[in-house]
C-alpha cells in the first residue's frame, strides 16, 4: 500500500510534465487525413473575418464534399497559433503574414507557388523562406497617402500627381506650406510619421537583403530618423505624445491633418464616411511604405486527403477570381486582390475621384521586407530603444548616436 | 501531445466515442485510476487501523481538491522546472540546456532592471498603501452621521482595477489632454510627461496604486471594530490620551492585520503586470516589471525556457521576502492568542 501513493504521485507528475510537440498519434492523424475536412485559422476585424469566411464558403460550394471549419482568432493571433502548434492542435490551414513567416516556417509544409499567377513577382517572393515557399499569398496590403484637397487649394499648393510619388524633400516642403495655427487648433501638413515606413520610402530597410544584419543604423537610417525628428520639431507633423489616445483619421476628417500617410486597404471604410473635407489618394512619397503580404500556410502534420484538400483550398483562395473578389466586402477591404482579374475590384468601391487605383499602383511597386525568425523581439527592442531615447518618441538623445548602437545590438541578437 | 495520451485517444475514437468527447477520455481515465488507487489505500488503511474512520473520511473528502491541486498546480509547476532547463520556442522540440537559462538571467541587464523597478515599486507602494488604508480606516471608524456613504465612496474605486484602471489613468495622466496637467495648468504649473517621462513613469504608477486602497481599508475597518472597548477604557483610566491610546492599544491590536495586509501587498506588488504591459514597459524600461519581462520573453519572444527560469527566480525572491517579513514581524506583531497560551502554560 505504501508504494501506491508515490506511484499515484508519479503518474500525476508525469501527466503534468508531458510537454513537447510530438505529432498526434498515428491512428488519430490517419483518421483525420482520410477526410476532406480541414480547419482554417485567421485573425482580423469583423469585416476581415467576413471576407475569409466567404472565401471558405465559396470553396465549399466549388468543391462539393469538402468542408472548411473556420477558427477566427480575434486577439493575440500569433501567441495562440504558437501554443496550438506546441499542443499539436493547430488548424490545417493558417493565415500568416510575410513578416512572421520565418518564425513559423518550421511548422508549415513546403508549397509549390507559381509567381506568374500574381500581378508582380514580389508578392510570391514575400512568402519564401530560405529559398522555399512555406505559404501561398492571398492578399497584399500596400499603403497609399490620403490628401486633403481643400487644404491644398486653400494654401495654393498644387495637388501631387495621382500616380507618381513625391520625393521626401518635396513632401517636406509641401507639409511646411500646409502647416499653420497654434495649440489644439494647429493644422499639421503631415500625420505622425512612422519611422519604419519612411525608412523604406527613403530607400533603406530594417535588415539587409539576406537578413544577416540590422541596417537601420546606417547612413540612410540616421538621415531618415533626422528627417522625421525635424518634421516633428518644426511642427509639420504631430509627435507621438500629440497623438496619444487620438484617432488621426478623425483629425483628418476635422481638417487638422492635410495629409495622412499610413493609409492601408482597411482604412478605406473609415474614410468612405468623410465627405468634407474633400480628399483623394496619391502614392506614398519616395519608394513607398513596406507592403505586407498575407499568405496561407499548411500544417506540416497534415497528410492524405486532408493535405490534398488544404492544398486545393490555399490555391483556390490565392488564384481564383471568385475567392479574390471576396477580399472586398461592401466598402471595406481585407487587402488588395493579387491577381490581375480581381485587381480592379477595390477601385470600384468608391468614386473615381478618390483614386483607389493608387492601391493598384502601390501593389505593383510595393517593397517587401525580408522575414526574420525573431522579428517581434528584434523590431520590438529596436523601436522601444528609438522611442525611449530619441525624439522619434519621447527621448532627447541624438539619433546619429543611438541608432547605430541599437542596430549593432539588433545584429548581435539576429545572428545569435 | 504525449504519446500515451494519444494512444488512449485513439482507443477511445476506435470504440466510437464522439469526437468532441475524445479529449476528455484520458483525463477521466486518469481520475478513475486515481480513485481506484485511493479506494484501495482507504480499504487497506481501514483494515489495518479499524479506528481511523474519521481520518480516512477526511482524506477521502479532501481528495478532489488534492487531485485538482496536483494536476493543475503542482503538475504545471513541475513541468515549468523542466521547461526552465530547456530552450523551447513552442514550434521546434525543446532542447535540454541545463542551467544555461539561469546563468543567462544572472548576466541579463534587463533582469537587473526588472528587479530594480519591481522592488522599488514594492518598497514604496506597499508602505504608502498600508499607511493610507490604515489612516482612512481610522477616519472612517468615527461615529459621524453619513459615515456609510463615505465608506462606500472610499471603497468604490477598488472595483475599477486592472486594465480598466490603467486605461483610465492613461487618460488622466495624458500630458497633452489629461485631467491632471489641465488642473496643474490652472495653477500655472507645467505638468510633467507622466507615463511618457522615464523619471516620472514609476512614481505615476505608485500614485495610481493608491486608487485601490479601499480593499485593505475594509479589512482594517473590520479589525478596528474588533478592538475591545474595555482596553480603551482602561487606558483612559490610566490617563492615556488619544495618541497614547493609538500607540499602546490600537496599533498592537491591529498589528496582525497590518502584517497580513503588508504581506499580501508585498506579494501582489512583486507580481504587478498590467501597468507595465499596457505602458509597453515604459520609456527607457522605467516600467519593466519582472512579470511583464517574463511575459515578454514567453509570449513575444517565444523563449519559454528562459521565461520559466525567470518565473522560478521570482518565486525565490517572493519566498525570501515573505520569510524575512514573517521573521521580522515576530518582534513587532502582537497576538492575543499567544499571550493566552503563555498564560495557560504559566498557570
Amino acid at each position: 500500500m505504501k508504494k501506491l501513493v508515490p506511484a499515484a504521485l508519479a503518474v500525476l507528475l508525469a501527466a503534468g510534465c508531458a510537454t513537447g510537440n510530438a505529432p498526434a498519434s498515428s491512428k488519430a492523424a490517419d483518421k483525420a487525413a482520410d477526410t476532406a475536412e480541414i480547419s482554417f485559422s485567421f485573425w482580423g476585424t469583423n469585416s476581415e473575418a467576413a471576407s475569409l469566411k466567404a472565401i471558405a464558403a465559396a470553396f465549399e460550394k466549388a468543391n462539393p464534399g469538402a468542408k472548411v471549419t473556420t477558427n477566427w482568432i480575434q486577439s493575440d493571433y500569433e501567441q495562440k497559433l504558437q501554443t496550438s502548434i506546441a499542443a499539436g492542435t493547430q488548424s490545417t490551414v493558417m493565415e500568416i503574414s510575410n513578416t512572421s513567416l520565418a518564425g513559423f516556417a518550421p511548422s508549415f509544409a513546403e508549397q509549390t507557388v507559381d509567381p506568374s499567377a500574381y500581378v508582380q513577382p514580389n508578392i510570391s517572393a514575400a512568402l519564401q523562406f530560405q529559398g522555399k515557399y512555406y505559404a501561398m499569398p492571398f492578399a497584399a496590403k500596400p499603403k497609399v497617402m490620403a490628401i486633403n484637397t481643400d487644404a491644398f487649394k486653400a494654401a495654393g499648393v498644387p495637388l501631387p500627381s495621382a500616380t507618381t510619388p513625391l520625393s521626401l524633400d518635396e513632401f517636406r516642403t509641401i507639409a511646411a506650406k500646409l502647416s499653420h495655427g497654434e495649440g489644439k487648433a494647429r493644422v499639421y501638413g503631415s500625420s505622425n510619421l512612422w519611422y519604419r515606413g519612411w525608412l523604406t520610402a527613403a530607400g533603406g530597410g530594417y535588415y539587409n537583403a539576406d537578413a544577416t544584419e540590422c541596417t537601420f543604423g546606417d547612413e540612410t537610417g540616421v538621415k531618415t530618423a533626422q528627417y522625421v525628428v525635424d518634421m516633428q520639431k518644426n511642427r509639420y507633423a504631430p509627435t507621438s505624445t500629440d497623438i496619444q489616445g487620438q484617432d488621426q483619421a478623425q483629425w483628418f476628417a476635422a481638417g487638422r491633418l492635410a495629409t495622412f500617410s499610413d493609409f492601408g486597404p482597411w482604412t478605406v471604410a473609415d474614410f468612405a464616411k468623410i465627405s468634407k473635407p474633400n480628399w483623394t489618394l496619391v502614392p506614398v512619397p519616395g519608394k513607398g511604405f513596406p507592403m505586407e503580404v498575407d499568405g496561407l500556410g499548411i500544417a506540416k502534420t497534415a497528410s492524405g486527403k486532408q493535405l490534398e484538400t488544404a492544398k486545393k483550398f490555399v490555391e483556390f483562395a490565392s488564384t481564383q477570381q471568385v475567392a479574390q473578389d471576396q477580399l472586398i466586402q461592401g466598402n471595406t477591404a481585407l487587402g488588395v486582390p493579387i491577381i490581375a482579374a480581381s485587381a480592379p475590384t477595390l477601385e470600384k468601391v468608391l468614386p473615381a475621384e478618390r483614386n483607389l487605383a493608387a492601391f493598384t499602383g502601390a501593389l505593383k511597386t510595393g517593397e517587401v521586407g525580408v522575414s526574420v525568425a525573431k522579428e517581434a523581439q528584434l523590431s520590438g527592442d529596436a523601436e522601444k530603444g528609438m522611442t525611449s531615447y530619441t525624439a522619434l518618441g519621447t527621448g532627447k538623445d541624438d539619433v546619429a548616436k543611438v541608432l547605430p548602437q541599437l542596430a549593432s545590438k539588433c545584429t548581435q541578437a539576429l545572428t545569435k | 501531445m504525449n504519446p500515451t495520451v494519444g494512444w488512449i485517444r485513439d482507443l477511445a475514437a476506435s470504440w466510437g466515442v464522439p469526437a468532441a468527447l475524445v479529449p476528455l477520455v484520458p483525463f477521466l481515465l486518469l481520475l478513475i485510476v486515481l480513485y481506484a488507487v485511493i479506494g484501495l489505500a482507504a480499504y487497506g488503511a481501514r483494515r489495518r487501523w479499524p479506528r481511523a474512520d474519521r481520518t480516512i473520511a477526511f482524506w477521502l473528502f479532501v481528495s478532489p481538491w488534492l487531485i485538482g491541486f496536483a494536476l493543475f498546480t503542482v503538475g504545471p509547476m513541475a513541468s515549468s522546472v523542466y521547461v526552465s532547463l530547456t530552450s523551447w520556442d513552442l514550434i521546434t522540440p525543446p532542447k535540454f540546456v541545463g542551467l544555461a537559462n539561469y546563468t543567462e538571467a544572472l548576466q541579463d541587464p534587463r533582469v537587473g532592471q526588472a528587479l530594480k523597478v519591481t522592488l522599488l515599486y514594492a518598497l514604496i507602494s506597499v508602505p504608502l498603501q498600508t499607511a493610507l488604508a490604515f489612516l482612512v480606516a481610522l477616519l472612517l471608524n468615527s461615529d459621524v452621521p453619513g459615515m456609510r456613504v463615505f465608506r462606500t465612496v472610499w471603497y468604490l474605486p477598488s472595483l475599477v482595477s486592472g486594465v480598466a484602471q490603467m486605461v483610465l489613468f492613461l487618460w488622466v495622466f495624458n500630458p497633452q489632454y489629461g485631467l491632471m496637467n489641465d488642473v496643474l495648468a490652472r495653477f500655472g504649473i507645467q505638468g510633467p510627461g507622466w507615463f511618457n517621462d522615464a523619471s516620472w513613469a514609476l512614481p505615476t504608477v505608485i500614485l495610481m496604486s493608491l486608487w485601490t486602497v479601499g480593499g485593505a481599508m475594509v479589512i482594517y475597518l473590520a479589525g478596528l471594530k474588533d478592538v475591545p472597548p474595555n482596553l480603551y477604557e482602561a487606558a483612559a483610566l490610566d490617563g492615556a490620551g488619544p495618541v497614547r491610546q493609538f500607540w499602546h492599544v490600537t496599533l498592537p491590536q491591529m498589528s496582525p492585520i497590518i502584517l497580513f495586509n503588508a504581506l499580501t501587498g508585498i506579494i501582489g506588488s512583486l507580481q504587478i503586470f498590467t501597468q507595465g504591459f499596457i505602458a509597453n514597459g515604459g520609456p527607457k524600461d522605467s516600467l519593466l516589471f519582472f512579470v511583464y519581462y517574463l511575459y515578454d520573453n514567453a509570449f513575444q519572444n517565444f523563449r519559454m525556457g528562459y521565461a520559466s527560469a525567470l518565473a522560478w527566480i521570482l518565486f525565490a525572491v517572493i519566498l525570501a521576502l515573505t520569510a524575512v517579513t514573517l521573521r521580522g514581524s515576530a518582534f513587532a506583531v502582537y497576538y492575543e492568542t499567544e499571550l493566552n497560551r503563555s498564560k495557560r502554560r504559566r498557570g
